[in-house]
């Protein structure tokens, strides 16, 4: 088996070209690759899975990414069982890193980004500041002085503690000496709900959710450096000038810390390719969720700088 | 008018149509299985519909989800296992009729009560979705809580013979419900140290182990004492299989009445068929003549909660459609669907995608029509098939599907080992006549309650003074409190009554 396996690369090798890169694509991969999805079939990171599945094997040299979910712990069930897999690169993990990491700032759980090598990031949620469409306040600015002045009069949703959005809502409320009172709901919907029945003065949640519901919640603004593809009109906290840190979370592959630094670069290639294509922008785009094109390394560098703020941040909230 | 589009589009496209009629086959087939529900096959189903149209991917998903409510109650009425929590209620009179040898009876008075009531909450999405979704939106969590209390009062009232252990039985389905995150400050708490215990238990092995794996081990008795089954089940006279129009007449009232309530449940987002067959059982019973023919074998009471589990099929869809938020397991994966398809779900969805939406209302009906075509002929067929097969075979196959469907809902052997341990439990809960279906439905609405509770008191800086401001949570609370106060009164006057008669 092994010699004829060796045979059979070099003999792919010769015939397709010199160069060495080209010798590895011919017998990476060989098989279909399992993408593991720490959540429910038809949730957010899910619905990334599937797009990057449904446009992959045009650049894996027709080999086709399965997509497996295995819920359970907050996404962290599926990332110990990549981690504890061969490291072949057969099975990868992809990962919402924003609350991977803020679980593991926060308490040391069972798995952590240091158990993996980064692959490559596919997308990026970044959060919305939403006020109930029936709310005097207009802008992100009015919505700070209120906050001053009201005390712990005021009332924000958000979707669970040490959750990314609430973080995302400590990083502007923070900087910004805004002490109202933090009321959790559960998912997206629920503060968007929320927020509908004026039930909260405001809300933090992703900005794409607030799509289809321009009657019912208003986005003040966009709590990141760049403008959200589901809502272009929106300004960003940055332009309006507000202190804050941005917090969002990142769609990251990932595999197992073990994988030969070559099968990871392949993989990392494939992915920018992959998040280029045009079946996976628009698969993205029409459910208004935001693609990104990042590189492994890159992917790492990024991943280490927002740890090291998302720290501080958490520092300054006890 | 969009309506009479939407049938359009649904029969003159074959691949839509085909995607109707497998899922009202295949939604009758994983009820029935006891141990695989609905929403389990869906949840297997859901990644395959990425690959077709959204108006045959969301049809298909849907009429399974309401095929398999009924398919529930085949496998209550004949085993006495319920298929899915929804037909919980349905074991009570129908397995009783089944000992009769009515169960052809019972199936077919099944059939006509899911349709009826069914339809029924299919025409309230269709025409009401808009108008309701305006008078639910103001609900909050205030709100929520004592709709909560107030289910639970009424299902605790009706669950069990003896208040005590029905009590108990919900405190301990209460208390498991407790492991996993803290609602508010998303701590893990009764994990002991597993992350697989980090989100809490899931229903589907817990379901499994205290209906499924359980009835296996009390079958194990009698089947090794020789009891044949097929003496039960044989019809003694032609007349228990048939359901004649008196009958039908005679039901009637309690289809009304569990349809009104599956409704209105149905509207509750989080709350689920499972609530709905116990309060229209509970309420049926307490305005029926028959009272004492109750739990003994009476068809009103396999019609009560079987139009109830359907008629919330419907209106569980008015919160996702109009609000984006997902009144049920099956809503929350029906949205990922409309999500993977760039169908943005909210007020807005009648306008931008409103032949996706009814279309789906279409294919909701033609699948009602379906499954009740599949039950009333086929549903006496399967019993009679399953008779003929003999239990040493049939309950080691339900077994093994049970353990199948406990991995396969999270790809875990953590929830099989569950399953298994709940399977104990259930056999030793059933023996000393505690309630599982008073566990399972407790562990089902606690994590609501508690949420609901903590975030009202978050609410507000007055505390508890929140209630005393919400016209809507009074009412609730309201309810089972007259409820009870009117029965207290009855028992004393009855009681009072016949003091004076003896004296």
């Amino acid at each position: 088996m092994f010699q004829l396996s060796k045979i059979k690369s070099a003999v792919a090798g010769v015939a397709l070209s010199m160069t060495a890169s080209i010798a590895f694509a011919a017998d990476f991969p060989e098989r279909p690759i399992d993408l593991i999805v720490g959540f429910k079939a038809g949730g957010g990171t899910d619905t990334y899975a599937r797009a990057l599945a449904s446009a992959a094997d045009a650049h894996l040299g027709g080999q086709p990414v399965v997509v497996v979910n295995k819920p359970g712990g907050g996404g962290l069930v599926g990332g110990r069982f990549v981690a504890d897999q061969p490291p072949t690169g057969y099975t990868l993990y992809l990962a919402s890193a924003g609350s991977m990491v803020l679980k593991n700032l926060i308490k040391p759980q069972v798995v952590s980004a240091k158990d993996f090598k980064m692959v490559g990031t596919i997308g990026e949620l970044t959060a919305g500041i939403f006020v109930p469409a029936s709310s005097p306040i207009q802008s992100l600015d009015e919505l700070i002085e209120a906050g001053k002045s009201a005390d712990t009069k005021m009332r924000w949703g958000h979707t669970g503690r040490g959750n990314v959005w609430h973080v995302a809502g400590l990083g502007v409320l923070n900087p910004n000496e805004v002490a109202a009172k933090d009321v959790p709901f559960k998912g997206g919907s629920g503060v968007r709900a929320a927020l509908a029945s004026s039930e909260v003065d405001f809300g933090i949640m992703g900005a794409h959710l607030g799509r289809g519901f321009e009657d019912d919640v208003r986005l003040l603004a966009v709590l990141a450096n760049d403008r959200h593809p589901a809502a272009p009109d929106a300004p960003t906290a940055k332009e309006l000038g507000v202190d804050f840190v941005p917090v969002s979370s990142s769609m990251i592959v990932m595999a197992p810390a073990r994988t030969s630094d070559e099968v990871v670069a392949q993989l990392s290639d494939a992915i920018v390719a992959i998040t280029q294509d045009e079946g996976y922008v628009d698969t993205l785009s029409t459910a208004g969720l935001p693609t990104s094109s990042v590189s492994g390394p890159d992917t790492a560098v990024a991943l280490t700088a927002s740890e090291a703020e998302w720290a501080k941040l958490l520092e300054s909230m006890e | 008018m969009e309506l009479l589009h939407g049938f359009y589009t649904i029969f003159t496209t074959p691949e839509t149509l085909m995607f109707v009629v497998l899922g009202a086959f295949l939604g009758v087939i994983v009820g029935a299985v006891p141990g695989l529900t609905a929403s389990a096959a869906i949840a297997m189903l859901v990644p395959i519909t990425y690959y077709i149209d959204p108006l045959s991917a969301l049809a298909f998903l849907y009429v399974i989800g309401k095929a398999g409510r009924f398919g529930g109650s085949i496998s209550a009425i004949l085993f006495n296992t319920p298929g899915t929590t929804a037909a919980a209620a349905t074991v009570i009179d129908g397995h009783a009729l089944t000992k009769k040898g009515k169960a052809g009876k019972a199936l077919k008075t099944a059939t006509v009560a899911s349709v009826i009531g069914d339809f029924i909450g299919e025409l309230i999405l269709i025409f009401g979705a808009l108008t309701i979704a305006q008078l639910t939106r103001e609900l909050g969590p205030p709100d929520y809580f004592a709709i909560y209390v107030c289910a639970f009062l009424i299902i605790g009232s009706v669950i069990s013979d003896s208040v005590l252990k029905g009590i108990a039985s919900t405190l301990f389905g209460a208390t498991l419900a407790m492991i996993g995150l803290d609602p508010i400050t998303s701590e893990p708490r009764y994990d002991f140290g597993m992350v697989e215990l980090y989100n809490g238990l899931s229903l589907v092995p817990l379901l499994i182990g205290l209906f499924v794996i359980s009835e296996v081990f009390s079958q194990i008795f009698p089947a090794r004492k020789g009891q044949a089954h097929h003496d039960e089940i044989q019809a003694k006279s032609p007349d228990d299989d048939r359901l004649s129009w008196e009958e039908i007449k005679r039901c009637l009232p309690f289809i009304g009445r569990g349809s009104a309530i599956g409704s209105m449940v149905g509207l509750i987002p989080g709350v689920g068929s499972a609530v709905a067959c116990f309060v229209a059982y509970g309420s049926s019973k307490a305005k029926a003549k028959n009272k004492d023919e109750w739990g003994k074998g009476a068809i009103e009471g396999v019609a009560a909660p079987e139009a109830a589990n359907n008629a919330v099929s419907g209106p569980s869809m008015i919160p996702l459609l109009a609000l984006g938020v997902p009144g049920s397991t099956i809503a929350a994966m029906l949205m990922g669907v409309f999500l993977i398809h760039g169908i943005q779900v909210g007020p807005k969805i009648f306008e931008t995608s409103g032949d996706v939406v009814y279309g789906l209302f279409a294919a909701g009906l033609t699948g009602i029509l379906l499954y009740g075509l599949i039950g009333w002929f086929g549903g006496p067929l399967i019993g009679r098939v399953i008779d003929r097969i003999p239990q040493r075979l049939i309950y080691p196959t339900i077994l093994a599907v049970a353990l199948i469907s406990a991995y396969t809902a999270r790809s875990s052997m953590f929830d099989v080992v569950i399953a298994c341990i709940f399977g104990l439990i259930g056999y030793f809960m059933r023996t000393l006549n505690f309630s599982p279906a008073a566990t399972i439905i407790a562990f089902v609405l606690a994590p609501g309650a508690e949420q609901a509770l903590r975030q009202s008191v978050l609410l507000t800086d007055d505390g508890f003074g929140i209630f005393l401001t919400r016209p809507v949570a009074l009412v609730f609370f309201a309810i089972p409190l007259v409820a009870i106060g009117i029965r207290i009164v009855a028992r004393f006057r009855a009681s009072k009554q016949t003091a004076e008669l003896s004296a």
